[in-house]
């Protein structure tokens, strides 16, 4: 495959996905479009051999983040430490159809979507790598600047509080129960 | 895959964080689907917690969101001409084809422009001139004697030449060249507006602009030069010099093009460089720090090999150092730097000289040092040098 029909092929097939992670970690779509821009000019440029990459979605999105938050804190001036906090994770999950489309009123669903949209920032990015993009942990670790273990259990907490969310009321009672009891001791 | 290990499971996350089972979820066909049917029935007391866990999967999955298809072409267009290297593919069924297929005609006439204004800048004109001088931007001429001239050039405009300020350009927006001329026998020191450090050797030329471009800053390059580039992902720099073209991001580096000279080289210090032959449709060749790309002019190859950076970079401290260099290559560069005339006569192509030259000294000095060590003789002829067997 030559150089320019294997970047297309690369171009097609992610393209799409950067656009929509990109769209989910800022508004500003101009941005958003540079970085693509700017990603695949690089690619070019350093004729990177992307068949060498394990993981070439992964590599993607994650020179892509960068290259986006530079260019969010040059507009915004944010200082570099505290990147992660000024962000918000925009997504919208599909559970949100479910509830309007099939006139669905069950309180689980509704509990569902509330404990989603409480998720941090961080969090919802963590499980839109793991559960969309379909990354390993040590690769989200390493787009979210964070170890291994600490991205392990971001997602893990996530996950167990989605689910609790929707298992009765008898387990939000018990995590009741235990701050108050933590508060007192 | 193994039911075994899913029946140890005894939480909804347990299935959650199972990548098999969530692959499943995202992506099910009928064998995976047949798996979990005949596993909940052989696992009935785990229907409730797949169920929930299928559920949270699911709910995680972001909305549909609309992807301006057109803009992502556009982009790929624009992803393709900045690198100038446009390729038909006609009946590759991508769908980005089109728009370029379509643009193509325009982008033709761009092409005919862009070759015709990239001529090379700078022309062999160091030989018989004996100051060195700086032709700026605005057609004015500032001319200088000193032995190594010391060059600042600030984003503000101004330019100074040994602590005097020569030209105050306040027209930033013109990307007209300011071009820097160094006889033999001198050398100078520069500071361009980026923080870039660049020496510029004896009988070297240097062409940039006041204020560089937003996306890329370009300098062109006849002869000698050691580049000390100033990191900015956002804002390439490339040296630019007749047959070679080399793109860094930032990086320490020695470029060598003079117009005599059969090859052109480059080798890198630190940081890393890409290269190639300054042509539209060429590959480039990545450097590593101690290598040394070669483009020979004769036969138009590009090589690269490891090499002693100290032998290409001391230079710029005053001294010159040689391992099994041919003599000619070493008097090549002696001319140079003391600009005198020293010819070499023929047969002694295979005599090599190995050692270290310091340039304070005078050429006679130099010359008897190396006659000595390369067992050759020297005749001086009016100031002029013939070395003989």
């Amino acid at each position: 495959m030559g150089d320019n029909d294997a970047l297309s092929l690369i171009y097609s097939e992610n393209s799409k996905k950067l656009y929509l992670f990109g769209s989910k970690l800022t508004p500003n779509h101009t941005i958003i479009e540079d970085s693509i821009q700017d990603l695949f000019s690089d690619l070019v440029r350093n004729r990177r051999k992307l068949g060498d990459t394990d993981n070439i979605n992964f590599y993607l999105l994650k020179s892509f983040k960068r290259k986006l938050l530079r260019q969010l804190q040059k507009e915004k001036r944010y200082e570099l430490n505290d990147k992660h906090e000024n962000f918000v994770f925009d997504i919208t999950y599909s559970i949100e159809n479910e509830i309007i489309n099939k006139d669905s009123t069950t309180t689980r669903l509704h509990q569902l979507h509330k404990a989603l949209n409480e998720l941090s920032p961080r969090q919802k990015e963590a499980i839109y790598l793991r559960f969309t993009e379909e990354l390993e942990y040590a690769e989200i670790a390493e787009i979210l600047e964070m170890s291994i273990e600490a991205c392990r259990n971001l997602i893990y907490r996530a996950i167990k509080s989605l689910k609790e969310s929707i298992q009765g009321n008898f387990s939000v009672i018990l995590v009741y129960l235990q701050t108050i009891l933590k508060k007192n001791i | 895959m193994k039911a075994g290990k899913f029946s140890s499971y005894q939480t909804s996350e347990d299935f959650i964080l199972d990548k098999e089972f969530t692959h499943w979820v995202l992506h099910p066909n009928k064998e995976l689907d047949q798996f979990w049917g005949s596993f909940v029935l052989k696992y009935p007391e785990k229907g409730a917690l797949i169920r929930d866990a299928v559920l949270i999967v699911k709910s995680l999955q972001p909305i549909g969101q609309d992807v301006p298809q057109q803009k992502l072409d556009t982009i790929f267009y624009r992803v393709l001409k900045s690198d100038r290297k446009i390729v038909i593919h006609w009946g590759a069924g991508l769908k980005y084809v089109a728009s370029i297929v379509a643009l193509i005609g325009v982008v033709g006439l761009i092409y005919l422009a862009v070759q015709t204004k990239n001529q090379f800048p700078l022309a062999v004109a160091t030989k018989n001139v004996e100051k060195g001088k700086v032709i700026l931007a605005n057609g004015t001429t500032q001319e200088f004697s000193t032995e190594n001239t010391v060059l600042r050039q600030t984003s503000s405009g101004k330019l100074t030449i040994n602590a005097d300020t020569v030209s105050v350009d306040l027209d930033q927006t013109s990307t007209t060249l300011n071009q820097i001329i160094i006889p033999n026998g001198k050398r100078s020191d520069i500071i361009l507006a980026d923080g870039t450090h660049i020496w510029l050797n004896s009988g070297s030329q240097l062409s940039y602009p006041t204020k560089f471009k937003k996306s890329s800053r370009e300098v062109y390059l006849l002869g000698e030069a050691l580049f000390e580039v100033k990191a900015n992902p956002d804002q390439p720099f490339n040296v630019i010099t007749k047959d070679v073209k080399i793109k860094v991001l930032g990086t320490v580096f020695n470029v060598s093009s003079y117009a005599e000279d059969n090859t052109v080289q480059t080798v890198l210090l630190k940081g890393k460089v890409t290269a190639g032959r300054n042509k539209l449709f060429t590959a480039t060749i990545d450097l590593n720090p101690g290598e040394r790309l070669t483009y020979n002019k004769s036969n138009e190859q590009l090589s690269r090999d490891k090499v002693d950076v100290q032998l290409y970079t001391s230079w710029i401290n005053g001294y010159l150092v040689f391992k099994d260099t041919p003599i000619s290559e070493v008097y090549m560069k002696l001319k140079r730097y003391y600009n005198q005339d020293i010819t070499v006569e023929n047969g002694l192509e295979k005599i090599t000289f190995s050692g270290k030259l310091d340039l304070k000294d005078n050429l006679k000095e130099v010359l008897e040092n190396i006659a000595f060590a390369s067992s050759v003789n020297i005749q001086e002829i009016n100031g002029s040098y013939l070395i003989k067997k």
